[in-house]
């Protein structure tokens, strides 16, 4: 697939698929054609050159907005609904669900998210910026989309967000969803995509398995990694492709203390 | 980008190097001839404009800056031309259109669009800082009591709107394909265009808020501050507003009379 704004060729010979029940990351740095691919994937662009597929049907604008979700970055801009209930329901209602299915498709949709349910009658705008970020999220699930596409979801989340998302993807993977997650947070994205894609200057440099992401001198690391790396070349037999520090910490105790259960 | 309305095209052309005043108070010289002429003065208004266009060598889109008010633009038209009396031309079911609705409805559009263009081609050629600075010297005789705001505020006020109108036109394009993928434009309801209408002025209105707080943090005052850009009227620039004035007094009265009984 090639895509260019003008002169500007932002995409070059990019392939990839995605399967169902899959979670694939998407890094790179900033202006590798991230959120161009985005918006490729959902067909608020058009490739110059190669096509996209779901589900081996020829592309279709409106049956993909069907199927594919999307979560903008600036996902809270969004928002617009007298309540929280209301916004959410206003995919479901788009996509021609009747009203006893979009009352469940906004229960199924706060439970996933883990939304409290008080905050269902609050107005979008009073609540914080992390659960406004939650609450753009449940939109998206209550269209119910077999594919989802989430552009920095880790941004503007507090910490308790932030713990809550990785689970949050787990349940929507168990359902089948194929789910690409776009991300600087590196050791966030590794935490949650087995399988990495890494987009520079519109090439994908790097398709695979996160071990072997890990491995690869060549790609940026978070630097739990680059340490960990750096003890194992200097000779401590730890892990090279450890991504988090709870993971770290526990190989140091276990070098410190020879206690091969807590290893 | 050069595509957006009224943004500015950086260049090195006769109207660039105008100074921001020469150029400010010929565009409202121009717009007050505007409105004060028929079609035929209208018409040669544009060759005029077709020049400066030329001379000023940005290639702005001219079709497109009149894409936002287009359908005002039509139904003004319409309403023109059916609503007037005078010689019916054709009959449409009951309406009629009239010479003089014709006349008077591109009589009208053409200001519009006249207006739009020469306003387009003013920002066009003047960066926004040299719009500030040319409207901050032109207003300073007025400061302070007449105006209720010095001249500085009001000069950085304008800037600000003028250099927010692509932030926003962008914001808004975010904002819309966000809603497409929520589906929006699925079923008629008059809640797609709520949907764009309230992110987009919460939007704006946090955006004014994140800007004045940054200004004041950074010890906006709002009172005289040393400028980067020295203005200074060249021999040009008196030229300019010599033949613009000439342009104006020569076109003032310039009413011909084709059809008896209308003035075009």
């Amino acid at each position: 697939m090639n895509f260019s704004y003008g002169q500007n060729l932002v995409l070059q010979n990019v392939s990839m698929c995605i399967k169902p029940g899959e979670i694939v990351g998407l890094t790179g740095p900033v202006g590798a054609g991230k959120s161009t691919l985005l918006r490729l994937l959902v067909g608020l662009l058009e490739p110059d050159k190669g096509i996209v597929q779901i589900d081996g049907c020829p592309f279709h604008v409106k049956k993909v907005r069907e199927m594919v979700g999307v979560l903008f970055q600036h996902s809270s801009r969004q928002l617009f609904e007298k309540t929280v209930y209301d916004d959410i329901a206003f995919g479901p209602s788009n996509f021609g669900f009747d009203r006893r299915d979009i009352e469940r498709q906004v229960n199924k949709a706060v439970n996933i998210v883990g939304l409290d349910k008080s905050l269902l009658e609050a107005s979008p705008f009073g609540i914080s910026g992390g659960e406004q970020k939650l609450v753009s999220l449940a939109g998206i699930v209550a269209q119910s989309p077999r594919y989802m596409v989430l552009d920095e979801p880790f941004a503007g989340l507090d910490t308790k967000g932030k713990t809550r998302l990785p689970h949050i993807l787990q349940t929507l993977q168990n359902m089948g969803l194929g789910i690409i997650v776009i991300s600087h947070h590196l050791d966030k994205l590794l935490g949650v995509a087995p399988r990495i894609i890494y987009l520079r200057d519109g090439i994908i440099c790097f398709d695979g398995q996160r071990q072997q992401y890990l491995l690869d001198d060549s790609l940026p690391l978070p630097p739990i990694t680059a340490l960990m790396k750096r003890l194992h070349a200097r000779g401590l037999p730890v892990n090279p492709a450890t991504f988090t520090v709870k993971s770290a910490i526990k190989q140091l105790e276990y070098l410190e203390t020879g206690d091969v259960d807590n290893a | 980008m050069p595509d957006y309305f009224l943004s500015f095209v950086p260049g090195d052309s006769f109207l660039h190097k105008l100074d921001p005043r020469t150029k400010l108070i010929a565009t409202m010289l121009t717009s007050i001839l505007i409105f004060r002429l028929h079609l035929t003065g209208l018409v040669l208004l544009f060759a005029f404009f077709i020049v400066l266009y030329d001379l000023s060598s940005v290639r702005i889109a001219l079709l497109r800056n009149l894409r936002p008010i287009a359908p005002f633009l039509i139904l003004i038209f319409i309403f023109q031309l059916f609503l007037i009396p005078g010689n019916i031309f054709i009959d449409l079911y009951g309406f009629s259109a009239t010479t003089e609705g014709l006349f008077e409805g591109l009589r009208i559009v053409g200001r519009f669009i006249l207006l739009i263009q020469f306003a387009s081609l003013l920002t066009a050629t003047t960066s926004p800082a040299h719009m500030t600075a040319g409207i901050e010297r032109l207003l300073r005789p007025l400061s302070g009591k007449v105006l209720g705001a010095t001249s500085f505020e009001i000069a950085t006020m304008m800037s600000l709107s003028i250099h927010l109108v692509p932030v926003l036109n962008r914001f808004l394009k975010e904002v819309y394909q966000a809603q497409l993928c929520r589906g929006l434009g699925r079923q008629k309801r008059i809640s797609g265009l709520v949907s764009l209408a309230i992110p987009l002025l919460r939007g704006a209105f946090r955006m004014m808020d994140d800007i004045s707080m940054g200004m004041e943090s950074r010890c906006y005052q709002g009172n005289y501050r040393t400028s980067l850009f020295e203005l200074k009227m060249k021999k040009n620039d008196w030229i300019a507003l010599m033949l613009v004035f000439v342009l104006l007094l020569g076109f003032w009265n310039l009413n011909i009379t084709l059809i008896p009984s209308y003035q075009i």
